[in-house]
């Protein structure tokens, strides 16, 4: 049995690629699992939380058969309740927050800010404890690798006279022997 | 960051499924890109449970087409067999079917995963 050797981030993409001529019925997937998205934020938060659906039932005072709805319903059939109450559960915050709509260059300006952020915020942890040192310069060398990767993969995406120029995908970074801090970081 | 895969038999498969069965389908790769979202929040495979996934020998997991629209109260019931690569972050869609090739199906994936184990898949 053959691997195609395509990779997609969704299933959407991935319908798109095989039935590119049924351009109708992949639109209306997107927005059948677009209209999910709440109900699938609650379905991966109750498994992250290694939680069975009887289990969150029993938290929540419910019926199994309640979290097994929720979990697949349409956005508009949950409630803020709905939503504080899972929180709740599992011990999680629950925060709504309204922004402009941006298209994808504005987001990803936005998301490599705070990516930044997050990273200076794990350097300096680095600096408490050689464990956490270790653990940190792990990270760091396997997100290197990652982003490359993201970044590759998506530049093979571009038209052909634009792709040659794209930055090659890395070797597996986590591969990599142990470096020093210093080493990591570009000239 | 995961990534779906799909081999050459699954996207035959589900070509023909989507055109038999749309509504179906459809309900059951919207299950799909829940088992997805989990795995890529760091969830492990045998940490994900719910009534539209079924474990299936060899760490293959079929998802099926349960939770869909409600109003459409009598899907036809298929399922998408899925096997997660764990190191590669990958889900790799293996299979599609129904009831009548499901006993077909679970060898299929049998032999998929064995040859995968194996380092011989193409």
């Amino acid at each position: 049995m053959k691997l195609t050797g395509k990779t997609y981030t969704n299933v959407v993409d991935m319908m798109r690629g095989i039935m590119p001529e049924e351009k109708e019925w992949c639109d209306k997937l997107e927005n059948n699992i677009a209209n999910r998205q709440l109900s699938r934020t609650l379905f991966v938060m109750r498994n992250h939380a290694g939680l069975s659906q009887a289990e969150m039932a029993h938290r929540l005072g419910c019926t199994q058969s309640r979290i097994s709805k929720l979990e697949s319903a349409p956005s508009s059939a949950i409630s803020h309740a709905d939503m504080v109450a899972y929180a709740k559960a599992l011990d999680l915050s629950l925060d709504i927050t309204f922004h402009p709509k941006l298209n994808s260059a504005q987001a990803i300006k936005i998301h490599t800010d705070a990516i930044r952020s997050h990273l200076e915020h794990l350097a300096n942890l680095a600096h408490s404890d050689p464990d956490i040192e270790n653990g940190v310069i792990d990270f760091f060398r396997e997100t290197m690798g990652n982003m490359l990767d993201a970044l590759a993969a998506g530049a093979r995406k571009l038209p052909d006279h634009a792709a040659a120029t794209a930055p090659r995908p890395q070797a597996k970074a986590h591969a990599a022997p142990r470096r020093h801090a210093e080493e990591l970081v570009p000239a | 960051m995961w990534k779906f895969q799909t081999t050459e038999l699954y996207e035959r498969r589900i070509k023909r499924l989507a055109k038999n069965h749309p509504e179906a389908v459809s309900a059951a790769l919207a299950n799909l890109q829940s088992l997805f979202d989990a795995f890529a929040r760091g969830t492990p495979p045998s940490g994900i449970r719910s009534s539209f996934i079924h474990p299936e020998p060899g760490g293959v997991i079929a998802v099926d087409q349960k939770g869909g629209d409600r109003k459409l109260t009598k899907l036809h019931a298929i399922r998408i067999y899925a096997f997660p690569d764990n190191s590669a972050g990958e889900l790799i869609a293996i299979t599609a079917g129904d009831k009548d090739s499901q006993h077909d199906d679970i060898k299929d994936c049998a032999a998929f995963v064995k040859q995968f184990r194996k380092g011989q898949t193409p």
